[in-house]
């Protein structure tokens, strides 16, 4: 229940951070990074862009690339050596990413516009990559235990796919 | 005679020194067209830094704007890019703000160029 509220949190400070950019042409990052040894590398082109980093732990590495307009992504990290990866590129698109645990790795990757992509891993060593390309996809990817591995690819507009997935492998 | 001396050399001096106030007038003016700067401001979590670009005239042109940090709790490379104008005012280039811990090293730097290729930049290290 209490990550559920953290999920609806990350969502309504997402909703938040868009509104708050919505009057403003710049660029906009925000890294708050706490522990030690974690790493991030953000780079933004275009204009109205938007970037929350979030780590706490060590060794946590964070990377988010977009180009374009409106496009606004989130990485959260908890724990140790996860690695987020979010590459962006067109208008209006929005990717959230919260980890928390041990190796961890998510990635998303959208191009076009007004695409949607939640990943939420809790555990050890998951994998998730979501890749999407064309207009108003919408993809989730919720993985809780260890070891889980989950892909989603979608070409073309309006396609929606969930993962969720529990266990141990 | 005596005055009229006098007086032909204070139109001069009056004249020399117009032209002149106008030549320091205009330098100021020309560099003016295009200044940059890194704004800098304390947050709670640390730094929020600030590209901005003025100019006397509506300008419009391209940006490069980098941010690091290195330090015990990690480090980050933020770089910002893209096209501004000037048209309604001073323009906004990109906005960071990051956390800083003890010892924390910070380098950012903002290049500006114009229309016409003039460039301005500036740095801000901390």
């Amino acid at each position: 229940m209490k990550r559920l509220l953290s999920l609806t949190l990350v969502a309504a400070s997402v909703l938040s951070f868009t509104v708050a950019t919505a009057d403003a042409r710049s660029n906009r990052t925000k890294v708050t990074q706490y522990g030690y040894a974690n790493g991030t590398g953000l780079a933004q082109q275009g204009s109205r862009n938007g970037a929350v980093v979030l780590q706490d732990g060590a060794g946590q590495y964070s990377q988010g690339v977009q180009e374009g307009y409106d496009n606004f992504l989130r990485m959260d990290q908890y724990g140790t050596r996860n690695k987020v990866t979010t590459a962006q590129r067109g208008t209006s698109n929005l990717a959230v990413t919260g980890q928390t645990g041990r190796r961890n790795d998510a990635a998303t990757y959208q191009t076009g516009r007004g695409n949607v992509s939640g990943i939420a891993q809790i555990g050890n060593g998951n994998i998730a990559t979501a890749d999407q390309g064309g207009n108003n996809n919408t993809s989730s990817i919720i993985q809780v235990g260890n070891g889980q591995d989950a892909e989603i690819r979608q070409r073309g507009s309006g396609n929606i796919s969930v993962v969720v997935q529990s266990g141990y492998n | 005679m005596k005055p009229i001396l006098y007086s032909a050399l204070a139109l001069l001096t009056a004249a020399c020194g117009a032209a002149v106030a106008e030549r320091a007038d205009a330098a100021p003016s020309q560099s003016s067209r295009l200044s940059c700067a890194i704004e800098t401001t304390k947050t709670s979590a640390g730094i929020a830094l600030r590209g901005i670009v003025r100019s006397s005239r509506p300008l419009h042109g391209d940006f490069n704007m980098t941010v690091t940090t290195s330090g015990a709790a990690g480090s980050s490379d933020i770089v910002q890019s893209g096209a501004y104008d000037t048209m309604n005012g001073p323009a906004i280039l990109g906005e960071q703000e990051l956390s800083l811990s003890r010892g924390q090293r910070l380098y950012a730097s903002l290049e500006v160029r114009d229309a016409s290729g003039r460039v301005c930049r500036d740095v801000y290290r901390r």
